[in-house]
């Protein structure tokens, strides 16, 4: 057996044994879905970290996507893949929050949302951050969202333009934004 | 120093996948989950309460249908009939329907329910035995073996209701 064919037998075994928890845990089993918890948690912990750029919201929604994941676990079929599932999942629940935690400013007059401005986030939060997470948490809120869905996450600009009730041209241009952004802080 | 598209995007493969929250945070997930499945029994029991309304109606039809029935028919079980007749064939497809049913659901214990749920089942299946009973004196009667059969009907409903996991509600 060579190297190819033990990681692909490795791969194979993860997937049955990940297959295992999620039939498990949709029965209804705790300790099931604690193991999923463990595997994934971090990297939806990122997802909502990096979207929300509040390290106290994030520990919130990070709870609320878990819990809602539990709930809904029976609908998964397994037509994709689970971490593609919980993914969406997880973004969606963190979009919604934003949504109802938008100030009634944002809402009436549709405020354009601003950079924050650097060393305004509790430093502590930051420190364990790369250069460019440090960034990514200082950019507008729309240029954020969709910078993270696009080149973090990989969604394309048509599926960020429905979750995001935007134009895909929109997308494009917040992307656009958040480069050039990310480009002249990183080059200070 | 100005950085191109590609410096970006190198920093951006960088990015680690995995963020850690400092907070442990399955405690409160765990406790939102039980929480929320302590919900649902309690909404499923009210419910279920709302189940036991028809039930009951319905066992009291039966055993109304029933007292008319034997008062009004000729008394006495004549002509026993030794071949397997069309009521033990209903009963034993009904018992191997509720076996199936129960086997389904783990074979629950009914020693476990609410005393109102207890009732409630005793009730369908006293009402079933008074039907079966009936009908050794006239096995034919259509309307009695109707009945049975919308006995047994209620009563595996019933036993869904009762025992169906509560994942598959939400």
């Amino acid at each position: 057996m060579d190297r190819h064919q033990v990681i692909e037998a490795s791969d194979r075994f993860a997937q049955d044994e990940e297959q295992q928890l999620i039939t498990a845990a949709q029965s209804g089993d705790q300790q099931a879905f604690f193991k999923l918890y463990q595997m994934y948690h971090k990297r939806v912990y990122g997802i909502c970290w990096r979207m929300l750029a509040d390290k106290s919201s994030a520990d919130d929604v990070c709870q609320e996507v878990f819990v809602q994941v539990w709930q809904k676990l029976g609908s998964f079929q397994g037509n994709s893949k689970f971490s593609t599932w919980l993914h969406s999942v997880a973004s969606n629940i963190v979009l919604s929050h934003l949504r109802k935690h938008k100030n009634w400013l944002q809402r009436v007059f549709s405020i354009e949302d601003q950079t924050v401005e650097e060393g305004s986030e509790d430093m502590d939060d930051l420190l364990e951050l790369s250069e460019l997470d440090k960034h990514i948490m200082r950019l507008p809120e729309r240029a954020r969202l969709v910078f993270v869905l696009f080149a973090v996450e990989g969604y394309r600009h048509e599926e960020i333009g429905k979750m995001l009730n935007m134009a895909v041209g929109s997308s494009k241009a917040q992307y656009h934004r958040a480069k050039t952004l990310l480009k002249e802080w990183l080059e200070e | 120093m100005s950085i191109s598209d590609k410096q970006l995007q190198a920093k951006i493969d960088e990015l680690p996948k995995e963020l850690a929250p400092e907070r442990e945070l399955w405690t409160g997930i765990e406790k939102a989950i039980n929480q929320t499945s302590a919900n649902e029994v309690e909404s499923s029991q009210k419910q279920g309460a709302k189940v036991f309304m028809p039930t009951a109606w319905a066992a009291s039809l039966v055993a109304a249908v029933l007292v008319t029935w034997l008062s009004l028919s000729p008394s006495g079980g004549i002509d026993a009939n030794p071949e397997p007749s069309l009521v033990a064939a209903i009963t034993q497809d009904f018992s191997q329907q509720k076996q199936l049913l129960l086997t389904s659901f783990g074979q629950p214990d009914t020693a476990q329910l609410s005393e109102s749920m207890k009732a409630e089942l005793d009730k369908l299946a006293n009402a079933r035995a008074s039907i079966v009973a009936a009908l050794e004196d006239d096995e034919n009667n259509t309307d009695l073996l109707n009945l049975l059969q919308w006995t047994q009907q209620q009563e595996l409903e019933l036993i869904k209701r009762l025992y169906r996991p509560q994942w598959q509600t939400i």
